[in-house]
């Protein structure tokens, strides 16, 4: 097979040759290097290609795969981090130029457990500067460029690795959410990203953005795969107090049995309004689909939704400046306009409005648990539109984009999204399935269960 | 915009006078966070804890 072929794999066949003897894990990570130099100069997703590292990992996973040992299930499949993740030894950058120097002695929890099971680390990820904002217009190492339309964003904040994976730079990659970081992306960019339940899996190793509402999750083509990468990465961490000790279930497991009798709440208000026409008409039909396999479509109100963003923008961006602060006093002008704005913002909040915010969180967590007894899923687009341009800015642009993200992030809910179809302009549209807390297994169901009647999330950017 | 200018550098942050019109713009769309919160049934609601206690959660 040659580098696109090989590198359009999913992450379940990349492995699943790899163990029949039938790929090397040495041509994989060379055919994802080739596919970086190629489209690099398209996309600028990398911010560090860790070229001879992988190399050099891949032809040790190779001689054990030739020895019948198999680290784990990611055993030689090419990964690519979010450049937030500490990596020992290598650049962590968080996209600031602050940051350009700085080399972590030690590897992300996440990280850690991805060698663990076998993965090959090809490269760290551009990214919105600190992960606050959703465009990945990065001013100081450029925007990341959607590879479905290369003048349009890739979404953020986990950009890079929303392109990357698309166009098979690597065959998955982790990503952050505080807001819909990793839906967002997933969505422009037409692949599967999720975001578990907020305690799933360690922040240990994660520049933070906010405490209470940062998630770290996987992206890649299908649900299948991220039923893979979440299964390395989730569990107790005794390193992260924010980490719970709940038991992982086995994921792959979960994606059998169809959705057949599941409850699917449809909302009244604010996720399906204002929508993008094109946006609407895609995601109503992938309703239908969902329908025809089996899922009722119970049309739902979510109590208190209209305070929902407030409350996340009254807690995100204090606990933002929080950990700024000290650089931010000093150096402010290191920092790109929009997220510095965002920072000033932050310093005029109140210290009350912070405290009602973490009231209104409890308010809705209760009411919104009330609700998903008589659901199993909520649906709706991940993003009102798809990818706007790189020349229409940030500001509002992160304020559409995170519209239907961010109440998960308030709740700690798991969330995916899917691709669902395409407008006539080619882009590509997300799905968002929301679950119940720690049944991610559910959301993985339903998403595999489409996903195996439906070929939207096998198609490629039409880039050479 | 000078109550924006001395919120900002209660918090030990200058803000430079070109930047003071934008952000000031922005203070008020901030500001009705709190308003929109004020009118919920919050009385016997305490904050949510930031953390899951480890072992309780689920």
């Amino acid at each position: 097979m040659k580098a696109p072929d090989l590198t359009h794999l999913t992450v379940a066949e990349a492995a699943s040759l790899i163990r029949e003897g039938e790929l090397s894990p040495i041509d994989l990570v060379e055919a994802a290097l080739e596919r970086i130099k190629a489209l690099e100069p398209h996309l600028n997703a990398f911010i560090t290609v860790m070229g001879e590292q992988a190399l050099a990992t891949a032809k040790v996973l190779a001689q054990e795969a030739a020895l019948g040992h198999f680290r784990g299930p990611l055993h030689g499949i090419p990964v690519g981090l979010k450049d937030l993740f500490f990596t020992k030894g290598v650049p962590t950058t968080a996209g600031s130029p602050l940051l350009a120097d700085h080399i972590p002695e030690e590897d992300a929890t996440v990280v850690a457990r991805l060698r663990q099971a076998g993965a090959v680390i090809v490269g760290k990820l551009n990214l919105h500067e600190f992960a606050l904002g959703a465009t990945s217009n990065n001013p100081h190492y450029g925007p990341v460029r959607n590879p479905w339309d290369t003048q349009r964003v890739a979404g953020g904040s986990s950009g890079g690795s929303a392109a990357a994976v698309a166009v098979g730079e690597c065959l998955a990659a982790l990503g952050t959410d505080t807001g819909g970081s990793i839906r967002i992306p997933s969505s422009l960019c037409g692949i599967t990203g999720l975001k578990p339940t907020y305690g799933r899996v360690s922040l240990k190793g994660v520049i933070p953005l906010s405490w209470s509402l940062d998630h770290v999750g996987p992206m890649a083509s299908t649900a299948q795969d991220c039923a893979l990468l979440l299964q390395a990465i989730a569990g107790p961490d005794g390193q992260d107090p924010t980490c719970a000790s709940t038991p992982v279930p086995d994921y792959l497991a979960a994606l059998q049995g169809g959705i057949k009798g599941l409850r699917i709440g449809v909302p009244k208000e604010h996720f399906w309004q204002g929508l993008d026409g094109e946006v609407e008409e895609v995601a109503r039909h992938a309703l239908e689909v969902m329908a025809e396999l089996g899922a009722t479509l119970l049309e739902v109100s979510l109590p208190y939704i209209e305070v929902v963003p407030q409350a996340v923008v009254s807690i995100m961006l204090p606990e933002a400046l929080a950990y700024h602060l000290p650089r931010f006093r000093q150096q402010a002008d290191c920092y790109g306009s929009d997220v510095r704005l965002r920072l000033e913002m932050a310093s005029l909040i109140p210290a009350v409005q912070h405290v009602q915010a973490q009231r209104v969180r409890r308010l809705v967590v209760e009411a919104w648990q009330e609700l998903f007894r008589e659901i199993d899923l909520l649906a709706t687009p991940t993003t009102p539109i798809t990818a706007p341009t790189i020349e229409e800015g940030d500001l509002e642009a992160t304020l559409i984009l995170i519209r239907n993200t961010n109440p998960f992030n308030l709740t700690g809910q798991p969330a995916i999204s899917i691709p669902c179809g395409f407008t006539r302009k080619g882009m590509p549209v997300g799905l968002q399935l929301v679950g119940r807390w720690w049944e991610e297994g559910t959301l993985l169901r339903a998403a595999h269960a489409f996903q195996q009647v439906t070929t939207w999330h096998r198609r490629r950017p039409p880039l050479p | 915009m000078e109550e924006v200018q001395a919120l900002a550098q209660a918090a030990g942050i200058s803000i430079p006078p070109e930047r003071l019109p934008l952000l000031s713009a922005t203070a008020p769309i901030v500001r009705q966070g709190l308003e929109a919160m004020l009118v919920l049934p919050l009385t016997d609601v305490p904050p949510a804890s930031t953390f899951f206690p480890r072992g309780a959660e689920g």
